[in-house]
């Protein structure tokens, strides 16, 4: 028998109340045995009355369960503080807006096989999807980002390399996913990705709504290129991003031919959406952001670029 | 024969209550020509004459062809429960799955593993074909399986195969669903985890329709309410939906019978006639449990149905496009 891990999961909220009661109903409902894990929540200075729901689900959680209160200072931040306060051998993310399947941690955990995996990561499925944003707006594809990151949403990693690394970068408000995948790359450790383990969640529902984000991420990968001084040049992604942006717009008369054309029009319309504005949030944020911490200046190999003139070349192609 | 490696494979199959249409099946399964060392033969038997004689004479027969055999009682709970039982049996690396009341071609399981030829596939369906046989059976249409896979995207549990891992991870079928649907749930699942599944042209069950109107009916009507049990367990199915389209067939289908009289093939008004009584005890299976049946909040699963055609507009559309241009 292979004995079972202690497991703590990790869930930073925000003034989203009504999500994160359905997000700890399927937190309670897990198929791991119950005196084997614990549900840490971090409330980030919510102001809806978050606190009253928490004190009410602490009383009916079947398992352990940990809150914990900071001002508001960003999800890394609430992430850190959960980490400190867990006692789990492997530490599982989630978001308040995200539901879990009630086999989540048995099969996330059951990948953790060999002392090199470092962190495992799940499959995220739109949570009840409506409007055409949270159907076609979404790029959640946790399959292709494996290799290089895991998305927080639904993500384990061990808790011994977390504390090496010393957890999420605070000066991050988002991307911070992709700097610890970095960090956790660097010291050697392996990402996996498993199609078992799988949280619903609920998508951006509204354009505009999808179109901040963007323009967010755009401006935090400028804060993020300004930490690795060798890798995430602005300028190449700025030139990156544009190629494709061009090469949505001239492929998209194509999909008329296609035999769902509606769904193909609709996925790249939202691409090339998505793409001008997080272009827009890049070149904003290389005006005004800056990266206050500890500059990286290690050159990492694993980060191999590919070279413009390859990305031309398959953007060609593609046309 | 060039050296191939064969994967090992389990059948399993559940049986209640029919010793005499179950004999033909286990000889079929028995006389594969997938290598003999290579498979073995799970049976879940649930019927009231179950004795350990009996048991002794499966095992004798199977060792006369050197096949592994498991025979195992289980209470009648469910066909979901006893295949989860079987699966918690088997030992092979591939699961297929038949029933008792079919018949399977020789090169049946070597058909159904071959479909396995990639990482992502998850799950192979075959072809269903009908037995030959005595009274109404013979009016009634086949199972389209193909269509199926395609355009519902889930393999009906006649002729059935899943990788046994993926069956782990997900935990088995649900043995919430009694009587029927248990196999288009368990096909949703698997495809959530991003497998996707195939049809085998090749590997052939064959298959017998219930030959008494009665049972026919009553058949109808519960794989009705497995249907609405479905849709109470993903909301995004769209239930109401289907009622609607359902009713809209029984509609066409009872306007255009008059039509059929004129006809000189008799068969052809039996044919149209058993089909407007099955389509409504489908349709009143699946109101009756779109009031009744409840199904436990906590397990509720709120995904997306991408690749479930049917209920999707363009499908639709196209589908009735075509139907208009025929006439």
């Amino acid at each position: 028998m292979v004995e079972v891990r202690f497991v703590s999961v990790v869930v930073p909220t925000y003034n989203r109340k009504e999500m994160l009661m359905e997000c700890l109903k399927s937190l309670f409902n897990q198929t791991y045995p119950k005196d084997k894990y614990e549900i840490i929540v971090v409330n980030d200075g919510s102001t809806d009355g978050t606190e009253e729901v928490l004190k009410e689900y602490a009383k009916k959680a079947p398992c352990i369960f940990k809150c914990f209160s900071q001002e508001n200072k960003g999800p890394s931040a609430a992430r850190n503080l959960g980490i400190e306060n867990a006692r789990g051998e492997i530490i599982c993310f989630t978001d308040d807006d995200c539901i879990a399947d009630e086999r989540w941690i048995e099969n996330l955990v059951k990948e953790f096989t060999n002392e090199r995996v470092g962190g495992v990561g799940g499959e995220i499925v739109a949570y009840n999807p409506k409007t055409l944003t949270e159907k076609y707006g979404n790029r959640f594809n946790q399959r292709e980002r494996a290799k290089e990151y895991l998305l927080t949403g639904n993500a384990a990693y061990r808790k011994d390399v977390l504390d090496a690394i010393g957890g999420f970068d605070e000066n991050l408000r988002s991307l911070e996913d992709v700097d610890l995948g970095i960090r956790v790359k660097a010291r050697g450790y392996e990402l996996r990705y498993t199609p078992h383990a799988i949280v619903f969640h609920k998508h951006y529902d509204t354009l505009q709504w999808l179109m901040r984000r963007q323009y967010f991420l755009g401006k935090m990968f400028v804060r993020l290129s300004r930490k690795y001084i060798h890798h995430f040049s602005v300028k190449y992604y700025l030139i990156k991003w544009l190629i494709s942006l061009l090469g949505t717009t001239a492929t998209l008369p194509a999909c008329i031919f296609k035999q769902n054309r509606k769904e193909h029009i609709l996925y790249e319309f939202f691409s090339i959406i998505i793409i001008s504005s997080a272009i827009a949030g890049l070149i904003v944020g290389s005006m005004t952001e800056r990266y206050p911490g500890k500059k990286v200046s290690e050159k990492l190999d694993f980060l191999e670029n590919e070279s413009i003139i390859q990305i031309v070349k398959r953007a060609l192609r593609r046309i | 024969m060039n050296i191939r490696q064969y994967r090992y494979v389990s059948v399993i199959v559940c049986t209640y209550n029919r010793r005499k249409i179950f004999d033909e099946c286990f000889e079929s399964l028995l006389n594969q020509s997938y290598p003999k060392d290579k498979y073995e033969i799970v049976i879940i038997d649930s019927s009231d004459d179950f004795t350990d004689e009996l048991v002794k004479s499966y095992q004798e027969k199977a060792k006369k062809y050197g096949i592994r055999l498991k025979y195992l009682y289980q209470e009648p709970k469910g066909l979901a429960a006893a295949r989860n039982f079987g699966i918690e049996n088997a030992k092979g690396e591939i699961i297929c799955f038949t029933d008792d009341d079919c018949v399977a071609d020789r090169f049946w399981v070597e058909k159904l593993v071959e479909g396995f030829d990639n990482e992502r596939v998850g799950g192979v369906g075959g072809k269903i074909l009908i037995y030959n046989q005595e009274g109404l059976g013979r009016y009634l249409p086949s199972v389209d399986q193909y269509s199926l896979i395609n355009d519902w995207s889930f393999i009906s549990g006649a002729n059935m195969a899943y990788r046994r891992d993926i069956l782990e991870y997900i935990g088995g079928f649900d043995p919430l669903f009694k009587f029927g649907a248990d196999d288009a749930d368990i096909a949703i699942r698997v495809r959530l985890g991003g497998y996707t599944l195939k049809y085998s042209e090749e590997a052939v069950i064959y298959f017998r329709h219930r030959s008494n109107l009665r049972e026919l009916i009553r058949q109808q009507y519960g794989y009705g309410i497995g249907f609405s049990r479905l849709g109470k367990k993903y909301p995004n199915l769209q239930i109401r939906k289907a009622i609607f389209l359902l009713l809209i067939k029984l509609i066409w289908n009872i306007a255009t019978f008059p039509g059929c009289l004129m006809k000189k093939d008799k068969k052809q008004i039996v044919r149209r006639a058993i089909n407007i009584i099955l389509v409504s005890s489908y349709l009143i299976g699946v109101i009756s449990g779109y009031v009744s049946v409840k199904y436990p909040e906590e397990k509720i699963i709120p995904c997306d149905f991408k690749f479930f055609k049917p209920l999707a507009e363009d499908f639709l559309r196209e589908k009735i496009k075509n139907k208009f241009r025929l006439k």
